[in-house]
């Protein structure tokens, strides 16, 4: 008897582990591109896809929604004192830890002051502002900053993930600890080095069941590998971006569907403004108009992406200013050139300055991205069309950065002339964005890899750091696209959208974040109700 | 296959059927890179359709990922393919012959140091260190003819050393140094003819794998991306999908078939010329 009693308790076990409720998904295998360590917050390796993974184990206290505006998660209720400088924010009150263990105000406090200690790019800069953190109860806590933040909810808030604190206490080398213990609705149940991992819902999990019951991710490290593998039906999706020259024909394919949205990493042609020649505003205005971007998208995206705008914010955010905009025109190029000075002197076929120097530059652009070699080889052929002579230098990424963006810190300086460069999506979303880009301080303009300076710009930029109401960001960010599209620091060429390709029959619960793509925590797993 | 110094036997005053196909296709291939304005339908340069079209009557082998016909890329890459062949040969054969002459000529500690040398080079292992020099000096025309120049000398220097050191002993150069001839003087006015003939075959051979080293560089990303050689053809044609696409069966065969008979075209020309200059036939002529 007693042995029966333990086989059928067995089964049962074994059943309810393996055996997906109704509508769930069973197990889905999601290839991804390289490892990502042992995706915890300071292990995991990429801005994308490893970010995203990340955050299904272990969770920031608001997390974006599908138009990246940030919403409550771990916190039931938030509010901001009058001045901005007081936040106070309540905890759903069941949040356990995937070791069973409660996660209290407790946890939260420990890792805000855990990142000042142990420094990581994504978030010691963001908890700066922060002056003291209060616990009241297990569930309640009070932030203080020194000084009103209007990025403050995005960063840190909806991008730190709280770490346990009754594991994390005593670690002093976190990128070398490898727990992955959290909170979110997913736990890791097994990984292999440069194999595979294995992702388990998490059945005590406070916001409902996740969509997907198990998440198998392979690492498949080439391209052309993995999507024959997704033709195949080897795996189920892949986080990788469709190729704008595979669409059709995976379009065409059974089985498959594809998805496609805006797309918030940019394309860009940066130039130095400290170069000698080109910090001069009608040279880069010239550029700007010899360089037909609307032709970049229908040949090089194939119609897959949208023109860059002259402000840098994508027509499809909510802070998009319709009534900055700019047509390119070779004859207007020509003209501010000549007018400007502009001439060839010498009868070399290259334009000139006014005191001789020829108007020759050197054009960056990185070696293992075709779309960007070829957008750099089309502003070639554009730019001697109008007396130019840009020398494509195609080199790796390290090299690129070397130049462009010395040790990642914009203060170091910069040596170069232009480069077909590019921003990841996160970079658009922040509410601080144009700031971080264009500002001349070097602390608060975190990537301004040009050295663009403005008087203007900073102006406003230290208004929009301060600004906390959406509407007053708006309102800044609009001035400031039409400083810049008249300034021309950058000239974005276009946005390519995000294009994914699943195979709906396993799973079709996919949510287009707006700019981002499918793969997100809300494709895995719908808001915890407040 | 360097030329082995036992008697040779059967003697051919031609090149052989071999010889005389691999003149052809080089011939053909050096003719439509000289005539690559006259005959290439296009402006490989230039965008004159929309991107990845499959082959019609307008583009005979499509369009590439931009536009560009990919025929008239293959003709002007002719001329880009086989100036990097030779240029690289040349500088190969420039540096093995001045170090085959001068180790072979005086011996000593200048032929220990040197040969070693060429030993060490031989024994390095080619593919990772090509890879790793193509990707060092970054990705351009002169840097890839750099590195194939720099990788390729060493067994041209060996078979000229060997030829050096059996011209060096011959009545006409020992009277020439018996004379007060200054070593310079009499390497080039001497030594250098006798061995030029074995230079030219080794030169073909250095040029048949220059080109094929240039078309693997190119198809890894080492190559400069703005030079439309073959091998830059092909990595275009791979990492814009076309084997997931189907259109490899006219945007990568092709350059593929090119490579391959450029390869073989040098290949038999140099085979036979080695067979036909070789230093035991050519006892008695010239001197």
């Amino acid at each position: 008897m007693r042995v029966l009693t333990f086989i059928l308790t067995a089964v049962l076990l074994i059943l309810s582990v393996s055996v997906p409720s109704p509508g769930q998904t069973a197990s889905l295998r999601m290839a991804i591109g390289r490892d990502e360590g042992s995706l915890n917050p300071y292990t995991y390796q990429t801005g994308y896809p490893g970010w995203n993974l990340m955050t299904l184990i272990y969770e920031p206290l608001f997390t974006p929604d599908a138009d990246n505006i940030p919403q409550p998660w771990l916190v039931r209720r938030y509010s901001v004192s009058p001045d901005g400088r007081t936040w106070t924010l309540t905890l759903h009150p069941n949040i356990k830890w995937h070791d069973g263990r409660p996660l209290t105000a407790d946890d939260v406090k420990f890792t805000y002051e855990y990142v000042r200690r142990h420094a990581h790019s994504r978030w010691t800069s963001q908890v700066r502002l922060i002056d003291s953190i209060e616990t009241a109860g297990a569930t309640t806590l009070t932030i203080r900053l020194t000084a009103q933040s209007g990025g403050f909810l995005m960063q840190p808030l909806a991008a730190l993930p709280i770490l346990p604190r009754h594991i994390w206490e005593g670690v002093a080398e976190p990128r070398r600890f490898n727990d992955s213990i959290g909170s979110g609705p997913y736990r890791l149940a097994e990984m292999r080095d440069g194999q595979f991992y294995r992702l388990v819902a998490n059945d005590a999990y406070f916001g409902g069941r996740p969509k997907v019951r198990e998440l198998v991710l392979p690492i498949i490290r080439d391209a052309t590998v993995t999507f024959t593998a997704l033709k195949a039906g080897e795996i189920d999706t892949t986080v990788r971006a469709l190729s704008p020259e595979l669409v059709t024909e995976f379009e065409k394919a059974g089985g498959l569907k594809v998805v496609r949205g805006a797309g918030y990493a940019s394309t860009i042609l940066q130039f130095n403004l400290e170069h000698p020649i080109l910090k001069d505003v009608k040279l880069r205005q010239a550029i700007a108009n010899a360089i037909n971007t609307r032709l970049m998208v229908r040949l090089l995206l194939l119609g897959y992406g949208v023109v860059g705008s002259p402000g840098y914010i994508h027509p499809d955010s909510p802070f998009y200013n319709a009534a900055v905009t700019f047509t390119a025109s070779k004859s207007r190029a020509v003209q501010i050139l000549n007018e400007a000075g502009y001439v060839d002197r010498d009868r070399d076929g290259i334009r000139d300055t006014p005191d001789g120097r020829p108007l020759r530059f050197n054009l960056l652009t990185l070696a293992g991205n075709p779309i960007r070699v070829r957008g750099a080889d089309l502003i070639r052929t554009w730019l001697r069309d109008i007396g130019i002579d840009a020398r494509v230098v195609a080199q790796e990424d390290a090299s690129i950065i070397a130049q462009v963006w010395p040790d990642f810190d914009v203060c170091k300086g910069r040596n170069f002339d232009m480069a077909v460069f590019g921003w990841s999506a996160p970079v658009m979303n922040r509410a601080t964005s144009l700031r971080d880009l264009f500002h001349s301080d070097c602390r608060f303009g975190t990537i301004n890899i040009g050295g663009y300076k403005s008087a203007e710009v900073d102006r406003l930029g230290n208004e929009l750091a301060a600004a906390v109401a959406p509407a007053k960001q708006k309102q800044v960010l609009f001035e400031m696209q039409k400083v810049i599209a008249a300034d021309v620091p950058v000239h974005v060429l276009f946005y390519l959208d995000g294009i994914y390709a699943y195979r709906p029959d396993k799973h079709d619960a996919w949510v287009y974040q707006k700019g981002q793509g499918i793969v997100n925590k809300l494709s895995f797993i719908d808001p915890p109700k407040r | 296959m360097g030329p082995a110094p036992v008697p040779f036997t059967p003697r051919r005053h031609g090149l052989g059927a071999a010889g005389w196909a691999g003149v052809l296709l080089l011939g053909v291939l050096a003719s439509a890179a000289v005539l690559a304005p006259l005959v290439s339908p296009h402006n490989p340069e230039e965008i004159v359709a929309d991107p990845f079209l499959t082959p019609g009557r307008a583009h005979l082998l499509g369009t590439n990922d931009i536009g560009q016909d990919i025929l008239s890329e293959l003709i002007y890459g002719a001329r880009i393919s086989l100036t990097i062949g030779f240029v690289a040969a040349a500088l190969a054969i420039g540096i093995g012959t001045t170090v085959g002459i001068v180790a072979g000529f005086f011996g000593g500690w200048a032929e220990a140091v040197l040969m070693r040398t060429v030993d060490l080079v031989l024994v390095i292992p080619f593919l990772p260190l090509m890879i790793l020099l193509a990707a060092y000096l970054g990705p351009s025309y002169w840097n890839i003819i750099i590195v194939i120049g720099v990788l390729v000398w060493a067994r041209p220097a060996r078979v000229i050393r060997s030829q050096v050191l059996l011209v060096k002993s011959l009545d006409y150069v020992e009277a020439a140094r018996a004379l007060g001839g200054r070593p310079v003087r009499v390497m080039v006015r001497h030594v250098l003819p006798a061995v030029l003939p074995i230079a030219l075959a080794q030169f073909i051979l250095a040029a048949s794998n220059a080109i094929l080293i240039e078309a693997s560089l190119a198809f890894l990303g080492l190559g400069d991306p703005t030079a439309k050689s073959w091998g830059m053809v092909l990595y275009y044609a791979q990492v814009r999908n076309a084997f997931l696409s189907g259109a490899w069966v006219w945007w990568v065969l092709p350059p593929g078939l090119l490579i391959t008979a450029a390869t073989l075209g040098f290949a038999f020309t140099g085979f036979a010329l080695e067979e036909r200059l070789n230093p035991r036939m050519r006892g008695g002529r010239g001197c």
